[in-house]
């Protein structure tokens, strides 16, 4: 997608990319104990990622990630893991919790550290990494960013299977996908 | 103390596999120097808890609970056969890896994923040798399957190399799954998946459980070690590197069907059907490896097939022991693995030096390779088991006890076994005498000399070693007395008479007398095949070979899935709908037809709605309820997006009314989300077909039809919530809440719950959300389908699934 031409639209979306991401941290981080946590934040920075992309063009997004989305969430599955493992080291059972609780923080107020938040962080990298691939990768074929779909196939797509996404620079023959424009 | 030394060694290769997985691509072929330290510390760790051993004794030791809710403990099991299997699988590993340092140059890319691999394989290996607990033995021994399959594949720019790995997987894979189904059977019957408790209980041998069991861990042996009819993986997988066919598919992967065997013979050799399936099988795998090793043309598949005949052998051999157990079933293994690794190595260096492949092209080499012709001589000797050589003593003693087995004890078809062993026996001779005689002696061929380059020591040293064991073992076998007596297993192993391993029995004796006369008439058969024949046939018949139907049967899976495929599918998710809903409604119908007593649990339960909070949810209920038919008139795709929209955001005021503020906010991010993604979707289609999708009108019929299928279906969910919604009998909702804070130290019970009290349902849910998420992008880059295919409509061939093979 390129960026917008609206200026008015582009201030607005970095804006919100920071708050709508400050309130999914407040979510992910509370989400213990209130409303929140880390499915929920994963979505919202998903769309704050998105709305971002939408103002300022999908390559200036995806370098806001600085790596591949995919490779977020995998991190995420693997810390998810590991905060379940670290228990076993102890003698118990895989997933058993730990907990930390730290009194009278400033701001925050009390507070639990442990393997549920780690667990929590894990899902949120997740959700976020499955997500804005996903779109990603529908947005950059639908708004003819042949480069950045070339990048992408080059990393999920068969060699020996053809695209799915037309491209008037590799083929010719096909019926247009956008006659109206 | 014990055990941490074995658990070092089981290790020590898993660490060395991780680390040269990270480094190893900066060592570029340097490599091979950081993977050798590893199997040589586990052998000598196993060296030195084999000297500390005591002699006929089995040490369970119980190192931790792994997952104790299924009876999986990590138990290790020392005994004699453990150890045994351990010092061939890290002593064979040492010059295995010393041999490949050697071999693979820089033809070969990867030396670090090389070695990973074989380290991960020796891990596996050792794991499943010490396993005092099945399923702990299980998971190692598909562990090796795993690591087999990478190392058959590891040249995976050749079609040969990818179809041997899968092949070999698919056949390994498939009967460990039925012996894993034995291992529960035992279970079962014993309660116990620990060795130690299995064998310490009384079992009647005649349990139809029990027998069955035994027949299934037996098929997951036979499928491992290569016998009838899972032989064809094993030649079939010498695509793989010589190294690798030297160390997997010879000396140790492939004798995990052996080790098994000896492993459950005190468990099942009382079951009436123990020498039946077992000298059945192993026998009718000896004759067929046999003549399919005397008829290949192949080096390697010579050697394969020898090696099934050899495992067959053994396997028989368990299979026909004495009530009183068995003996010198190591020497046997030992035997093999000395000779055939041996012979692996070399004929990987006859490979490389010449480049040829296939034994009529070769000859003469004795004059280029004098030591490597020797070290061949001797190796082949030792399996065609002439004197002076381990083959023989081997070839002796076995026939000595086929021969009791005929007098004295045998009672499944006592002559046969002899006979059949002294017909293969004979053939062994034959193919061990053409191996050595056509690669090293007679003419050398032209084409021979014109890419030769001469082997360094370096490459020859491991197949020397092994080949002087076997004549100082030959010569000298007194001395291993003392090792296997040390290595007896109780319940396995008879008691060996004091100094009853020695070379010369005398000329009297029936075992050498049968022992020359296979010399002699091998020897003959040889002269004769070679004198009349010529060896002109173009290796086995394309009709007995079953990894030709394996091939087969495996290529008509996807063509049954794309013909169901073909036959039920349609191009639109709308023409699903109505028969999924017309099945629902057709069941629960047929359900109210046949019992209509059901229709009176409906009384009483609708009331009309009292509470104020009751009345805003029947207000939002009618409100979504009529979003909904807007989604039925709005005629453009994007209308009808936002009216899909309005229930979603209505349906999350209807859990914000029912105080679940999570929900609510999940809800109202995912419809964001969704909306989001489902416009960039629409933008992919061509105003054209939007176009065409509206203006396609309904007939007056369908629409009538689909109606009452919509009003039929809507009629019987809104009974069912009305029947069963209502009152859940017993609640787990406030035991979470009252220990959510308590257990989870969480306030949030929504949220306890899903990192705490079922984390592992949520780490699973991540991680089908991550492998949903790569199918995705799997299906957005897809093959697109050519105009030509979209004309050719619903059944024309397909741009989904597996691609149908070319057209020719």
């Amino acid at each position: 997608m390129q960026s917008t031409d609206s200026p008015i639209f582009k201030s607005v979306a970095v804006v919100m990319f920071f708050i709508v991401n400050l309130f999914a941290l407040y979510l992910l981080f509370r989400g213990h104990n209130m409303p929140g946590g880390g499915f929920i934040a994963g979505v919202a920075t998903s769309v704050a990622v998105i709305l971002l992309s939408f103002g300022m063009g999908l390559e200036a997004a995806q370098k806001i990630l600085r790596s591949d989305p995919i490779r977020i969430a995998t991190w995420g599955f693997l810390i998810a893991t590991l905060s379940g493992v670290l228990p076993m080291f102890f003698g118990l059972p895989y997933l058993t919790t730990f907990n930390y609780k730290a009194y009278e923080l400033p701001v925050i107020g009390d507070f639990y550290i442990g393997t549920p938040l780690s667990f929590d962080i894990g899902v949120y990298m997740v959700v976020v990494g499955v997500i804005t691939k996903v779109i990603f990768v529908i947005a950059e074929s639908t708004s003819q960013e042949h480069r950045l779909v070339r990048i992408a196939e080059s990393g999920y797509c068969a060699r020996s299977e053809e695209p799915i996404e037309e491209d008037p620079l590799r083929k010719s023959e096909e019926v247009p996908i956008h006659p109206d424009k | 103390m014990a055990a941490s030394g074995i658990l070092i060694a089981i290790f020590a290769p898993l660490v060395g596999m991780v680390l040269l997985a990270l480094l190893g691509e900066r060592l570029k072929t340097n490599v091979r120097w950081f993977a050798l330290p590893f199997p040589l510390l586990s052998f000598a760790l196993i060296v030195l808890e084999t000297i500390g051993h005591s002699a006929g004794t089995q040490n369970f030791i119980h190192v931790g609970s792994w997952i104790p809710g299924l009876g999986l403990d990590f138990l290790i099991l020392i005994d004699g056969l453990s150890l045994f299997f351990g010092l061939v699988v890290s002593g064979v590993g040492v010059l295995i890896f010393f041999y490949a340092s050697q071999y693979l140059d820089d033809h070969y890319a990867h030396h670090d994923r090389f070695y990973a691999y074989l380290l991960l394989f020796m891990a596996a290996m050792l794991g499943t040798v010490f396993s005092g607990n099945l399923l702990l033995m299980f998971v190692w021994w598909e562990l090796t399957g795993i690591a087999s399959f990478f190392l058959i594949g590891f040249l995976h720019n050749k079609a040969e190399s990818r179809a041997g790995a899968r092949m070999a997987f698919m056949v390994t894979i498939t009967t460990g799954l039925l012996m894993l189904a034995g291992i529960m059977l035992v279970s079962e019957v014993t309660g116990s998946f620990n060795l130690n408790e299995i064998l310490s209980q009384p079992i009647d041998p005649s349990h139809s459980l029990w027998v069955a069991a035994f027949l299934l861990i037996a098929i997951g042996g036979f499928g491992k070690s290569a016998q009838f009819p899972f032989y064809f993986w094993l030649p079939n997988a010498m695509a793989a590197p010589t190294p690798v066919s030297a160390y997997l598919h010879s000396a140790t992967m492939v004798k995990l069907g052996v080790f098994l065997t000896a492993r459950i013979y005190p468990m099942f050799s009382e079951v009436d059907l123990w020498t039946p399936v077992l000298t059945t099988i192993g026998l009718t795998t000896f004759i067929i490896a046999s003549v399919f090793a005397l008829i290949s043309h192949k080096l390697k598949a010579i050697l394969a097939y020898s090696t099934v005949a050899a495992l067959a052998f053994l396997i028989s051999f368990y299979g026909m022991a004495p009530a009183a157990g068995v003996q010198w079933d190591l020497m046997h293994i030992q035997n093999h693995v000395f000779y055939k690794g041996c012979l692996f190595m070399v004929v990987g260096i006859v490979t490389h030096c010449t480049g040829m492949t296939d034994i009529r092209q070769l000859g003469g080499l004795r004059k280029r390779m004098p030591l490597l012709a020797t070290i061949t001589a001797i190796s082949a000797a030792s399996m065609a088991g002439v004197i002076v050589t381990f083959g023989f003593l081997s070839k002796d003693y076995a026939l000595a006890e086929k021969f009791d087995y005929m007098t004295e004890y045998g009672s499944f078809m006592p002559a046969m076994p002899l006979v059949l062993f002294i017909l293969g026996s004979i053939l062994k001779v034959a193919f061990s005498l053409r191996l050595f005689w056509h690669i090293f002696m007679g003419e050398e061929p032209e084409a021979v000399g014109k890419h030769f380059h001469a082997p360094s020591f370096g490459v020859q040293l491991s197949p020397l070693i092994l080949a002087v064991a076997t004549v100082f073992f030959g010569l000298f076998p007194s001395l291993l007395q003392g090792f296997y007596e040390k290595l007896a297993v109780p319940g396995l192993h008879a008691e060996l008479k004091p100094n009853s391993l020695y070379l010369w029995h005398g000329f009297d004796n029936i075992a050498f007398q049968l022992s020359a006369a296979i010399l002699a008439i091998g020897a003959l058969l040889y002269f004769v095949l070679d004198r009349f024949t010529g060896w002109r046939w173009e290796g086995i018949p394309k009709a007995i070979r079953l990894d030709d139907a394996f091939e087969w049967g495996v290529a008509r899976i996807p063509k049954f899935g794309n013909l169901v495929n073909q036959s039920v599918r349609a191009d639109t998710a709308t023409a699903y709908i109505p028969i999924i809903s017309a099945t629902f409604i057709a069941v629960f119908g047929a359900y109210i037809v046949y019992n209509p007593a059901v229709l009176g649990a409906l009384a009483g339960k609708w009331q009309m709605p009292f509470h104020e909070a009751e009345v805003i949810a029947l207000l939002t209920a009618t409100l979504i309820a009529v979003a909904a038919q807007g989604i039925l008139i709005a005629s453009r795709w994007t209308t009808q997006l936002i009216f899909t929209s309005i229930v979603g955001f209505l349906i999350t005021f209807y859990f914000v009314l029912f105080r679940a503020p999570d929900l609510a906010m999940t809800q109202i991010l995912i419809e964001a989300a969704t909306l989001i993604m489902v416009l960039l979707l629409l933008a992919r289609f061509p105003r054209r077909a939007q176009a065409g999708e509206v203006t396609g009108k309904a007939q007056a019929l369908l629409k009538t039809s689909n109606s009452v299928i919509a009003i039929g279906v809507g009629v019987i969910v809104g009974s069912l919530t009305l029947i069963f919604g209502l009152a859940p009998s017993a609640p787990i909702g406030p035991w979470y809440i009252e220990n959510t804070l308590e257990k989870a130290y969480g306030t949030n019970a929504v949220n306890t719950i899903l990192v705490d009290f079922r984390a592992l349902d949520t780490l699973l849910e991540v991680g089908v959300l991550l492998i949903a998420g790569l199918g995705i992008l799997a299906l957005l880059m897809r093959r697109k389908r050519t105009p030509a295919e979209m004309r050719e409509g619903a059944h024309g061939q397909g741009g989904l699934g597996i691609d149908p093979e070319p057209k020719r």
